[in-house]
């Protein structure tokens, strides 16, 4: 199961990528909002989660879920994870009340608590779909 | 043959004459701004009770020294200028010197200095009024102190945003480091990220801790605009990529060198920066160039922003005047820029195409060493 990991933060990066590759996820990161779009409308893409970062260096972590959707056939779920917003920030809530992200993890995070949150949705997503 | 005169009148004229000498002297002495005289050299002729005061000096030890000997080092050639001027004919502006008190105080005084003329209108020497700025003074540190914190506070998300990344990848290190069967290749990998973390992290902090704390208004020494534009730049490189800014600075060959307070002057270039971002509401590019012209060093911080309306361009250096909602900014901070810039012997203007952005250019004295 292929997981995208969006954050221009390469060593954030690194620690997604080793903790997800722990857990038996295939994981491909990209570093901008340009380069996700560009891996997502690939011919080899499957993904069926996305972690983006909420404030990226080329786009709003939001404003490229938006676009993902309405520029790529991807239908992944999202987990926003960032270091700026919190859970009760209106940008937060409402793209989580309108379906835009699954759920939001703020950084520093536990791994147990993004691990919780990645098999949430996923199971979620499976009953949604 | 006994010839008699009555001096009646004349004694009573002499009396009156004295009268009015005593009445100027108090009136001088009673001044509660800093009279001081010189002959055409600059030497002390009259020193007031007022200065006596101040300087902890008395007339007595000054009368006959130079007037330029008892100012701060640095601004000895401005006070021995001055005088020369007036003595050549030319008119002089109010000027900012300090005097050095006896117990080797700087205080700050604004001169305004007129010549005095003899019979024969020739400049006989200088009369010097100056008001004692000390109290002014600590007044502004206040309000460039809590104009200070005010930007700290628009600067919180970008920093907490950019200390969580290096936290964030610390913290996972530690958590993978806490399971067992890493192998020691990926231990070291873990130790260097957490390291890493924690140098990125303490830099932030203490940047914005040097930012953060008060200057002492008699900290003035001569310091390169290239280092402190540079140092401003890494301060606001958080603020900068949170609101996806490109920060550009260009920097002359040789040291820009001025004479003056590292943080003040930081402040300056940290306020006009942050006014920029705050006109880019969708990123751009801020460029700021530090040169030397002449004897004048320059520095331009230019946006590609939303531009200055026509009707707001003779407003923006005034205290208090903003077009941010309430709570997002306290309309002081260009106010403080200008006031500290003049402070400094310098200037600050702007030039402004709404729409298109805006450039402020400060002009300051450069060092001659």
């Amino acid at each position: 199961m292929a997981v995208l990991v969006v954050d221009d933060e390469t060593d954030v990066c690194w620690a997604l990528e080793v903790l997800l590759k722990r857990h038996g996820f295939t994981v491909v990161t990209v570093e901008s909002g340009a380069a996700a779009l560009r891996w997502l409308n690939g011919a080899e893409c499957s993904c069926s989660l996305i972690l983006a970062d909420a404030k990226l260096g080329d786009v709003e972590g939001v404003d490229l879920v938006r676009r993902i959707r309405k520029e790529t056939s991807c239908k992944a779920p999202v987990i926003l994870v960032s270091g700026y917003f919190y859970k009760d920030d209106s940008v937060v809530r409402d793209s989580l009340s309108t379906g835009l992200i699954s759920t939001f993890v703020t950084k520093p995070f536990c791994h147990e608590e993004i691990m919780g949150a990645i098999h949430y949705v996923l199971v979620e997503n499976r009953h949604g779909n | 043959m006994l010839v008699m005169d009555d001096i009646t009148e004349k004694v009573q004229l002499i009396e009156k004459a004295r009268m009015v000498e005593r009445h100027l002297a108090t009136v001088v002495e009673s001044a509660n701004d800093l009279i001081v005289s010189t002959d055409d050299c600059g030497g002390i002729v009259s020193w007031s009770r007022s200065v006596e005061r101040i300087s902890g000096y008395q007339a007595s030890e000054v009368r006959g020294r130079m007037l330029d000997e008892l100012c701060d080092t640095a601004q000895r050639e401005d006070m021995k200028s001055m005088i020369q001027r007036l003595v050549d004919g030319s008119a002089v502006q109010f000027q900012e010197i300090n005097l050095v008190s006896r117990f080797g105080r700087l205080v700050p005084v604004d001169w305004s200095c007129s010549p005095i003329l003899d019979d024969a209108d020739k400049v006989s020497g200088v009369v010097a009024v100056g008001r004692d700025l000390t109290e002014r003074r600590a007044f502004e540190q206040r309000i460039f102190q809590s104009e200070k914190l005010a930007a700290l506070g628009v600067m919180a998300g970008g920093i907490a945003h950019e200390l969580r990344n290096p936290l964030a990848v610390s913290f996972s290190a530690a958590q993978f480091l806490s399971e067992p069967s890493n192998s020691p290749e990926f231990q070291r990998e873990c130790v260097n990220k957490i390291l890493g973390g924690i140098r990125r992290s303490s830099e932030i902090i203490e940047n914005l801790l040097r930012f953060a704390r008060p200057a002492p208004g008699d900290n003035v020494g001569v310091l390169d605009m290239s280092a402190l534009t540079r140092e401003t730049i890494s301060v606001l490189a958080p603020q900068a990529k949170l609101h996806k800014i490109m920060v550009q600075g260009k920097y002359a060959d040789a040291p820009v060198q001025v004479s003056g307070n590292n943080n003040l002057l930081q402040q300056v270039l940290m306020n006009l920066i942050l006014y920029a971002f705050q006109s880019m509401h969708n990123g751009g590019k801020v460029e700021i160039e530090v040169e030397s012209i002449a004897d004048i060093a320059m520095i331009q911080v230019t946006d590609s922003g939303c531009g200055i309306p026509t009707a707001n361009l003779s407003r923006v250096f005034d205290p208090f005047f903003t077009t941010q909602p309430v709570g997002k900014g306290t309309g002081l901070g260009l106010s403080i820029c200008h006031t500290i810039v003049r402070q400094h012997g310098g200037e600050i203007g702007l030039d402004s195409l709404e729409g298109k952005g805006s450039t402020f250019t400060v002009r300051l004295p450069l060092f001659q060493g």
